[in-house]
């Protein structure tokens, strides 16, 4: 091909210039010396006579080596090399600029790299499996007619208000999809176990688990990396219990050991064989979430404590299906739909008549959605977070790129004298466009090199930052996200560049050549006062939600929890398992306390099924003696010394006692709210109450003490009423344990370790936090939220002032000569100080209206973030706006008094 | 001596292929047998020559490769490529074309 030879021969001659120019000239030589002895032979001439002949016929050495390199299409590389030389140059005489534009450029593109890396492993990358274009994951909607009851999944709020989305399904939808096979070549279905206990190598820790079908692996295509992966026998009920274990979990537990393969562990202390290990990279279909072990679906029966599995009637497993060759989600979806609506019907006529409700009588829409990145999920709601995170690390380059826009405008009116002289020699305009475009993109390329840097170590911090929902994801800076830096960095330039090298080469040589002097105005510099307008009011934006944010901490600091949280450590412990009598269990959390008291430091010890303030909710209806209206209260079922040592005040009657066992009278103590609420009264001690579901139903329950308010399940949410009943009166479950120390919790931490594991080595420890941690990570979002845009505001500010600082500087030197003159004929300091701020005042004036009006519509969007305070609260506003004006009116004052305190004639010959 | 003639644009490109065509040659020798096979009708200046072998070698119509030259000197060699052959094919045969219209209508006499 023709062009490809020239572009080979024009890399060749790139790659290879001096060789080009050595050769050239040894050509150019060669025909010299020839030609010469050629002359000497026939016309006997001298030797210098001959090669001064033979370089005259020649012609112009230099004007035909120009011609070459031309014809070899080198002249715009020569030029661009002495471009990118003059950039360097010019950009190396004024350091304090081109670092500050280099600091800028890094901040920004690499902040945004480091975002776009998370989101692009998020919300861009493919499930790691074979062609994951050809799944498809299953999901209906559901109403409040919905023939559906027992559901047990994920749900996401739908397309229509009063509609949900449901992800998860019944064993029989799964089982009759499974063999429909006329569009669908594979399906398949798992479901999240909740925290394992695993005992491996006599060590107890926790893991997270997916139940999953028999064809699972074979379904999405994933193949064992040691080991093998389950197939459909290992999901038969008498079957061996085997796991596979993930890529992730094998190096954290087992070292990559590859013996592992065989290995039996105890799995909620059920023995269970290890058959493989998956590939790298595959932590399950929920992207953003990791499953350590896989377990069939069968498994599940006999790790439930009941030792019973699910019926038909529960909807509990998400399900994905592999599409065959050129059938379209469409058509799959009509070939479902009948056998979907007979698998609704059936699992509803499996429930007991009793509990089908007449107006549930819909049938659900099922839905086929693509599968390549599997169910949404922890995807889709960090997806939430991370557009605010991108919005604000956007705001910071656009802060950044419309500052540099206005430095460098400022230096295109100081270099317009050297530009008009280059244009006058005859330079074209695009010709000095070109070299000024060329500056601005060395100082991006540097940027983004520096950004991509930035960002690679950054990557991981930021996945730290909304504390508390981190997904689980692998940020790579790969060469998407390079070619996204690339991208980003030429916008850049281009944004802070155009503008600039428009300006400097605008052709009205004529002023720009005879005169330097310039006189002021408004209209004068309208586009770089514009860019500061801008940049200010993206601030004051930033500013308003980081004061919003920061009173909403201040707001949750204030927040009486109605316990002692201090000097408290929880941990939580699952250690029951369906083989155990009650009383055993009782037993052994009896000997689990008394040990973790005997360690000196610690005060007391209780336990209770439900966390304080971990987000986490269960609520019953309860029905009041005498006929009142069934009203829902929450439940914590603990040990009798709960509210002892939690430190909730007992307000009337008595606290819970050992005594109040299986057999003995149901009791309970109740909260003022639910005293309040429920029975109309402040101390209803001695009445009654009973569940209106469940199995215990009707059982009375005397309400034996009231205690005080507490918070349940957030520092936001107002205290629920509450119920308080001993768990030896309730069936045994995981615990959170809560230990009260005399000093610093996380000081005998590890000799609480000990101590369980003396009772126990069985027993896991999972999630030891102190109760403030545990508090503060409910708070994460907000509180990240507040750093993010109190830096990001900051930085705002700081870039805002240095613009406006070096505009204002420039103004006042610009305009020595007219200042000299106004002095000379009378103007007083302080008139000359009104002269320069009365344009600092009008920008800051105009940019704090616009950044105000932004605020007040941008607070809203992160209205649910907040806490006791309004989006529109004037003292997060106010106090914005004085900083704002505070930094801008200091920034300009600094060259305003300087132009103030000129001495007249010196001013007046200045030139 | 005739004067010599000036080069009609176009034609050098031509003519360096087909002196190349006679076997590889090093720039002088180009111009040298240029002379010969035209009669030294033609005038070229020597450094034009240059550009002209820089582009075709470019176009990929041109080989180079440096050699030892007659008198034992480093030298640079042209040769044709297989593209240059087909191309002087092609040139030779739109020349001829035009050079016979050009003749035909040279020669037409006033009916």
């Amino acid at each position: 091909m023709a062009l490809w030879a020239r572009l080979r021969s024009f890399w060749h001659n790139v790659l290879h210039r001096s060789d080009l120019e050595r050769n050239m000239s040894d050509e150019v030589q060669f025909h010299l010396e020839r030609r010469a002895e050629d002359l000497i032979a026939h016309g006997g001439l001298s030797r210098e006579e001959a090669m001064r002949i033979a370089r005259l016929e020649f012609g112009s050495v230099e004007k035909y080596k120009e011609e070459a390199r031309q014809s070899l299409g080198l002249r715009l590389v020569d030029e661009l090399r002495a471009d990118l030389r003059y950039a360097f140059r010019t950009l190396g005489k004024s350091k304090g600029f081109t670092a500050a534009a280099i600091a800028t450029l890094v901040l920004g593109i690499g902040a945004n790299t480091a975002v776009f890396s998370v989101v692009d492993a998020l919300l861009q990358r493919r499930l790691p499996v074979k062609n994951p274009e050809e799944l498809v994951v299953f999901d209906w909607l559901r109403t409040s007619e919905s023939m559906v009851a027992g559901y047990s999944g994920y749900g996401r709020p739908g397309p229509a208000p009063g509609v949900g989305v449901r992800a998860s399904f019944s064993a029989l939808t799964v089982e009759r999809f499974h063999e429909h096979t006329t569009t669908l070549a594979d399906v398949f279905a798992f479901s999240p176990t909740g925290t394992l206990n695993i005992v491996a190598d006599r060590q107890a820790d926790t893991a997270s688990g997916l139940f999953v079908t028999g064809n699972y692996f074979t379904g999405l295509g994933v193949q064992a990396l040691v080991g093998r992966t389950l197939s459909a026998p290992d999901d038969r009920p008498q079957a061996e219990p085997v796991a596979v274990i993930s890529h992730r979990y094998w190096r954290r537990r087992f070292a990559s050991d590859p013996s592992v393969v065989g290995k039996t562990i105890d799995v909620n202390r059920s023995p269970v064989a290890i058959v493989g290990v998956t590939p790298e990279g595959f932590d399950g279909p929920r992207m953003g979430e990791s499953s350590d072990i896989s377990l069939p679906i069968a498994m599940a029966a006999r790790l439930n404590p009941t030792g019973r599995a699910r019926p038909v009637s529960v909807w509990w497993l998400q399900m994905m299906g592999r599409l065959k060759p050129d059938v379209t989600r469409e058509q799959a979806l009509a070939a479902l739909q009948t056998t979907f609506a007979d698998t609704v019907r059936e699992s509803w006529a499996a429930r007991p008549p009793d509990t089908r409700n007449p107006t549930r009588s819909e049938l659900p829409q099922l839905r086929v959605r693509p599968g390549a990145q599997g169910p949404d999920g922890p995807r889709i709601d960090a997806q939430q977070i991370l557009s605010a995170v991108f919005g604000v690390v956007a705001a910071i380059l656009l802060i950044g790129c419309a500052n540099l826009a206005t430095l460098l405008l400022v230096r295109a009116s100081a270099r317009r004298q050297e530009v008009a002289v280059r244009l006058t020699l005859g330079a074209s305009r695009w010709r000095v466009m070109r070299q000024l475009m060329t500056e601005a993109l060395v100082l991006a390329g540097v940027g983004g090199i520096g950004g991509a840097i930035l960002a690679w170590w950054g990557k991981d911090f930021l996945l730290w930052l909304p504390a508390g929902e981190t997904p689980i994801v692998d940020p790579r800076i790969d060469p998407r996200v390079l070619a996204f830096t690339a991208a980003l960095s030429a916008i850049a330039a281009v944004l802070f560049g155009i503008a600039p090298a428009l300006r400097a080469t605008r052709t009205d040589l004529g002023p720009s050549l005879n005169t330097s002097a310039q006189k002021g105005g408004l209209t004068r510099g309208m586009a770089s006062k514009a860019l500061l307008i801008a940049q200010l009011a993206i601030s004051l934006v930033l500013l308003v939600g980081a004061g919003l944010l920061v009173r909403t901490l201040y707001n949750f600091s204030r927040v009486d929890v109605g316990f002692n949280a201090d000097n408290l450590l929880v941990f939580s412990i699952d250690p029951v398992s369906e083989s155990d009598n009650p009383s055993r269990i009782f037993e052994m959390y009896d000997r689990l306390v008394a040990a973790i008291e005997a360690v000196p430091g610690v005060q007391s010890c209780t336990m209770s099924v439900m966390p304080l303030i971990a987000r986490r909710e269960w609520d019953e209806t309860v029905q009041p003696d005498g006929g009142g209206l069934p009203k829902s209260a929450f439940i914590q079922i603990a040990r009798w010394n709960f509210l002892e040592t939690m430190g909730i005040p007992l307000i009337a009657g008595r606290d819970l006692s050992s005594a109040d066992t299986l057999g003995r009278p149901r009791v309970a103590i109740i909260n003022e709210t639910m005293a309040r609420e429920l029975f109309g009264e402040p101390t209803p001690v001695g009445r009654n109450f009973q569940f209106v579901n469940g199995g215990d139903r009707n059982v009375p329950i005397e309400v034996i003490g009231v205690a005080g308010d507490s918070k349940y399940a957030s520092l936001a949410q107002r205290v629920p009423s509450t119920l308080f009943m001993p768990h030896t009166q309730a069936s045994p479950s995981g615990m959170t344990v809560a230990v009260r120390t005399t000093s610093d919790p996380m000081t005998v931490a590890s000799a609480i370790r000990a101590a369980v594991r003396q009772t126990d080595p069985t027993i896991a420890l999972a999630g030891m936090k102190t109760q403030r941690e545990q508090i503060a990570e409910t708070i994460g979002k907000p509180r990240a939220f507040a750093v993010l845009t109190t830096v990001a505001g900051m930085i705002g500010l700081l870039l805002a002032c240095v613009g406006l600082y070096g505009v204002v500087s420039y103004d006042t030197i610009r305009r020595t000569h007219e200042i000299g003159l106004r002095m000379a004929l009378g103007a007083r300091r302080f008139d000359v100080l009104r002269l320069v701020m009365r344009q600092t005042v009008a920008v800051v004036t105009i940019g704090a209206g616009i950044g105000i009006a932004f605020a007040l519509t941008g607070s809203r969007l992160i209205g649910g973030l907040l806490f006791g305070v309004a989006p529109s609260d004037p003292f997060a506003i106010g106090s914005a706006l004085v900083l704002l004006i505070g930094a801008a009116l200091a920034a300009s004052y600094l060259p305003a008094r300087r132009a103030s305190q000129l001495d007249p004639t010196q001013a007046l010959k200045y030139e | 001596m005739v004067p010599a003639a000036e080069l009609l644009p176009g034609t050098l490109d031509l003519l360096i292929l087909k002196a190349v065509s006679l076997g590889a040659e090093h720039g002088y020798g180009v111009l040298l047998r240029i002379g010969q096979i035209t009669g030294n009708a033609l005038t070229i200046e020597q450094g034009a020559l240059y550009p002209a072998l820089y582009r075709l070698e470019h176009r990929g119509l041109l080989d180079t490769e440096w050699g030892t030259s007659d008198n034992n000197r480093k030298a640079k060699f042209y040769s044709l490529t297989a593209e240059g052959r087909k191309r002087l094919k092609a040139e030779t045969e739109r020349w001829n074309r035009t050079a016979l219209a050009v003749n035909t209508a040279l020669r037409a006499q006033e009916a």
